[in-house]
Parts: structure tokens; C-alpha cells; sequence
């Protein structure tokens, strides 16, 4: 009995003391930033704040900082600050969640249509399969002086540098997970009496599923960057347009807070699809 | 040989080889010969095992009869027809897991059925018919993962007479199990082809597998059909027979031919 009282103490103290441990990794972070920002203030008394501001004024001052990004109608509520920054972080949060979310919904249903076609078709497959492959290898940041020139700051453009980097990335995925259908399942619905387009439906699609939701968990991954990329030089708003500015005017404290709802945001979605990917896939060995 | 007469069949034949060769093309090298005019017939409602050496091609033929591999040379007639492709009335059990791993074992069985586009009601119905001959009722709404290698065997099994095909091809079914659950699924074959009695094609490598199952014993070497036998036991076939006699003499007698 009283072996077993200690082996329960033993338990709650192991489960204490890996929650303590995970937390004093976030714990010793947050201390060695504020080292950090004391050490810059001692070098730079004047301009530290905005270059490596204390965690206090992160959640003050910059905070604060960030209703200078509302509009003139915005202002006119002549709302507090902290309210007023909390709605500019709210709608840029909706503009670019609304480019990656439409954006990765788009290029990756491109990408999996194209690469369903490369897939099954040999025709397809020769025609351009030559012309994707060169595509393919141009570094994405290569092209936006170029989608700059043909769009200036339109949304349109924006959409379509979302799409094409993600379709690119999704149909390499989808056409490698279709030849990766095992020939044995295609036979044996063939056996069974299914026809061309019942092999297709019934056993291509349902067998690349688990591969396209892993491609979608990586695309969503990399569609953060290309969204700010675009953002970054040619959005008049979203959050990345306050990144940018916030960078020119040196706020790094700003900087910070927009960094940490990207954080947020991307857990989120990650894990939103991983529960779409289990409950897609659950069939999975 | 005139291809507009419709080829003259011997009563009750369902599988005609006639001087079907398989040969594979290497590059810069001479043809890889699988084997050379094979000529067989396989009656309606016979049990046919075909025996041989490992890659001797037993799987091969299979695979042609079944449509899935063209031969170089030579037609297969089901019912005086030739065959192109695979199809329904000719239901194979793989030598590999084949079943569906993303649809529950229900939706598995029912498969042909569902393509078929049989009633929803009756694919269900002839489902679970066929769930339950293979002793797997409880198990209906597993998926393929949950089940071990020999359940599995019984889910291609019945899916493939689910589909109610004319005959049944089937390569080295249990050839990946142990021992007893391979007897097990022996007997519950048998049981069940007693009841749906079909023209049975059966590749094996086991002696006494094709010995317990079938009604005749097709022996392929050197390239060709080296030799035809028939199993002399009376159905319905117990365990007692393996020991027997005459059973291990027909088993030595067949020896031979696998080295």
C-alpha cells in the first residue's frame, strides 16, 4: 500500500517535472531576451527600444504603436490605442489570411489537377512534363520583380504568385503519389470488374490521399512565406505590409507582435489539417 | 483455322490454353523463354492445381489466363471465347495482400457488387452472406490494418466470390501463413467451393496443398506441361487424409518434379 502511494507521488512528481521542464525552456528564453534587450540598452541608451525592446514594451508601447496603421475612418471611432491596434492587427490578420488560405485552396487544387493528369496520362506526361520540370526549378523570390512588372501591387497578382508556387510544389507531390499506386490494387479492381474511370475513383484517389494531405500540410508550411513574400513588396495592407514597415521605420517591438501571430496563426492551421489529414487517412497502417 | 467458325469445344470445358508461350525481351540478349506452347484444358467445375520449381512461370500463366499479362504467342478461351484483358467472370485471389486498405472490410467484399452498380441493399445483403462464410462477421467494419495476414486472406477470398465470377483463379492465397492457419483456410476453401462449386484454377508451390484441394494436379517445368495428374480422393476431404498412405505416396510421386 504504501509502496503504491509512493509510486503515485513518483508519477505526479515526473509529470510536475516535465512540465516544469518544458516551461523553463520558455522560461529561460524569455529571461535571456530580457538580458538581451538590457545588454543593447546599456550599448544604445537612445534607440534600443527599437531595436531590441524588453518584453514589457513589446505588449505596451509597440503594441500600441500598431494603431498608427489604422485608417483615417478607423481613427475617427477615436477608439483607445490598444483597441485601436487590436482591430488593425484583426483585419490585416483577416486580408492575409484570406490571400494564404484562398491562395493555397486555389494552387493546391491546381496542383493536384495537374498532377493527377501528369499522373494517369501519358500524353499529358510527355507534353508537358519537359516544360514543367524547367519551370519547376526557378527559386520562387526570383519571380516577384517580375509579377511586380506585370500586376504593380493588384491583388490579382498576389493570388497568382500564391498559386503558382504552391500548384508547382503540390503537382510534383500529386503525380509522384499517383505512380506510387501500388499496380496490385489496380489489378485487382480491374478483376473485380471496374472500369477505367471506377479504378480511378474508387482506387487512385482514395489511395494518394494520405500523400495530399501530407503535400497540403507541407504546402500550407511554405504558403506563409510566399503569402508575406508578395506582401512584402506589393500588398497596400496585410500583415506583412506592417512587417515591412515596421522594419523601415525601425519598430522592431512591432516586428515582434506580427512574428507571433504568424506563430499563432500557423499552428492552427497545422493543426486543423493534421485532424483533416487523420480523419481523411485514419485508414492508413 | 478459320476465325469466323466458332472454335469446335469439347463439352464441359470452361479454360482452353492453346500454344500459349510467354517470353520476355532483353536488351542485347536472347528472350527470356517463361515457357512454350502450352496447351490445356480445364473442365467446368474442376478444381486445377498447377505445380512447378519456383519460376517456372506458374504465376505467369495465371496472370494470363486471369488478363492481366498478355502472351507472346497463343490464345486463352473461356468458354470457346478468347480472352482480352481482365474481367469479372474471372475472380483472382493474389498471392499478395490485395484488398483495399482505405474501405472497411464490408465495403471491401462488396466491392465488385458496388461497380457492378447492384442495389445498395443487395450489395450489403450478398455481403454479408460472404462475411459470414468466411467467419468474419465481427469484423465487418474493421479496417484491412486491424486485421491480421490471415483474416485478410479471408477478406480477398470473399471478395472475390462475393462477386459471384465464373471461375476462380488463385495464386499461392495462403502461401505467406503459418502452417495452422493455412489448414484452417484449406478446409474453409474447400467448404465454400463446395457450395459455389466453380471452375478453380490454383497455383501453389505446397505438395499437399494440391493434393487436399484438388481434382487435378497440373505439373509446369522445363517450359512446358510436364505432366498431368489426378487426385483419386473422394470429396468432402478430412485432415486424416494428409497422413494417409496414399496420400504421401502421390505426394512422393510428385517430388520429383520440384527439384
Amino acid at each position: 500500500m504504501k509502496s503504491g502511494v509512493a509510486w503515485i507521488h513518483a508519477r505526479v512528481s515526473l509529470r510536475g517535472m516535465r512540465a516544469l521542464k518544458r516551461s523553463l525552456g520558455v522560461l529561460l528564453f524569455l529571461l535571456l531576451w530580457e538580458v538581451g534587450a538590457y545588454l543593447i540598452k546599456l550599448k544604445n541608451p537612445q534607440f534600443h527600444s527599437n531595436i531590441f525592446p524588453s518584453i514589457a514594451y513589446i505588449f505596451t508601447e509597440s503594441l500600441t504603436g500598431i494603431a498608427t496603421f489604422a485608417t483615417v475612418d478607423l481613427v475617427r471611432t477615436q477608439q483607445s490605442s490598444v483597441v485601436l491596434a487590436l482591430i488593425v492587427l484583426a483585419q490585416n490578420s483577416v486580408v492575409t489570411l484570406t490571400r494564404l488560405l484562398g491562395g493555397s485552396f486555389i494552387g493546391i487544387g491546381v496542383g493536384i489537377m495537374i498532377g493527377i493528369g501528369i499522373g494517369i496520362s501519358k500524353l499529358f506526361r510527355r507534353l508537358f512534363g519537359p516544360l514543367l520540370n524547367v519551370v519547376r526549378t526557378v527559386p520562387l523570390l526570383a519571380l516577384i520583380p517580375l509579377f511586380l512588372v506585370w500586376f504593380g501591387g493588384a491583388e490579382i497578382g498576389i493570388y497568382l504568385y500564391i498559386i503558382f508556387g504552391l500548384a508547382m510544389f503540390m503537382l510534383v507531390y500529386t503525380a509522384n503519389a499517383v505512380q506510387n499506386v501500388q499496380p496490385i490494387y489496380i489489378e485487382f479492381a480491374k478483376t473485380l470488374g471496374a472500369s477505367k474511370g471506377q479504378v480511378f475513383r474508387t482506387v487512385i484517389l482514395p489511395a494518394i490521399v494520405p500523400e495530399l494531405a501530407g503535400g497540403t500540410r507541407v504546402c500550407l508550411g511554405i504558403a506563409w512565406g510566399i503569402t508575406l513574400a508578395g506582401e512584402y513588396l506589393a500588398a497596400q495592407d496585410g500583415l506583412g505590409r506592417i512587417l515591412i514597415w515596421s522594419q523601415i521605420y525601425m519598430f522592431a517591438g512591432r516586428m515582434v507582435i506580427i512574428v507571433l501571430l504568424f506563430m499563432m496563426y500557423a499552428i492552427l492551421i497545422n493543426t486543423v489539417v493534421l485532424r483533416l489529414k487523420e480523419y481523411a487517412a485514419g485508414w492508413m497502417p | 483455322m478459320c476465325p469466323w467458325r466458332r472454335k469446335q469445344i469439347k463439352r464441359d470445358e470452361k479454360i482452353r490454353l492453346e500454344n500459349v508461350s510467354k517470353a520476355y525481351k532483353r536488351s542485347g540478349e536472347e528472350d527470356l523463354v517463361v515457357f512454350n506452347d502450352i496447351n490445356l484444358a480445364i473442365l467446368k467445375d474442376e478444381f486445377v492445381s498447377l505445380i512447378g520449381p519456383s519460376g517456372c512461370g506458374k504465376t505467369t500463366l495465371l496472370s494470363i489466363v486471369a488478363g492481366l499479362t498478355p502472351p507472346t504467342s497463343g490464345t486463352v478461351l473461356l468458354d470457346g471465347k478468347s480472352i482480352s484483358g481482365p474481367g469479372r467472370e474471372r475472380g483472382v485471389v493474389f498471392q499478395q495482400d490485395a484488398i483495399f486498405p482505405w474501405r472497411k472490410v464490408i465495403d471491401n467484399v462488396r466491392y465488385g457488387l458496388q461497380m457492378k452498380a447492384l442495389e445498395k441493399a443487395k450489395q450489403f445483403e450478398i455481403a454479408n452472406k460472404f462475411i459470414k462464410l468466411v467467419g468474419l462477421e465481427k469484423f465487418a467494419n474493421f479496417y484491412p490494418k486491424e486485421l491480421s495476414g490471415g483474416m485478410k486472406k479471408r477478406v480477398a477470398i470473399a471478395m472475390v466470390f462475393a462477386n459471384d465470377p465464373e471461375v476462380y483463379l488463385m495464386d499461392e492465397p495462403f502461401g505467406s501463413l503459418d502452417y495452422s492457419t493455412k489448414v484452417e483456410l484449406q478446409k474453409e476453401l474447400l467448404k465454400i467451393w463446395q457450395q459455389e462449386k466453380k471452375t478453380t484454377l490454383f497455383v501453389t508451390h505446397d505438395l499437399e496443398e494440391a493434393i487436399f484441394l484438388s481434382d487435378r494436379i497440373v505439373v509446369l517445368a522445363d517450359q512446358t506441361v510436364k505432366e498431368i495428374l489426378e487426385v483419386p480422393f473422394s470429396r468432402p476431404r478430412l485432415d486424416a487424409l494428409r497422413t494417409e498412405a496414399a496420400f504421401q505416396d502421390l505426394k512422393r510421386s510428385l517430388w520429383k518434379y520440384l527439384k
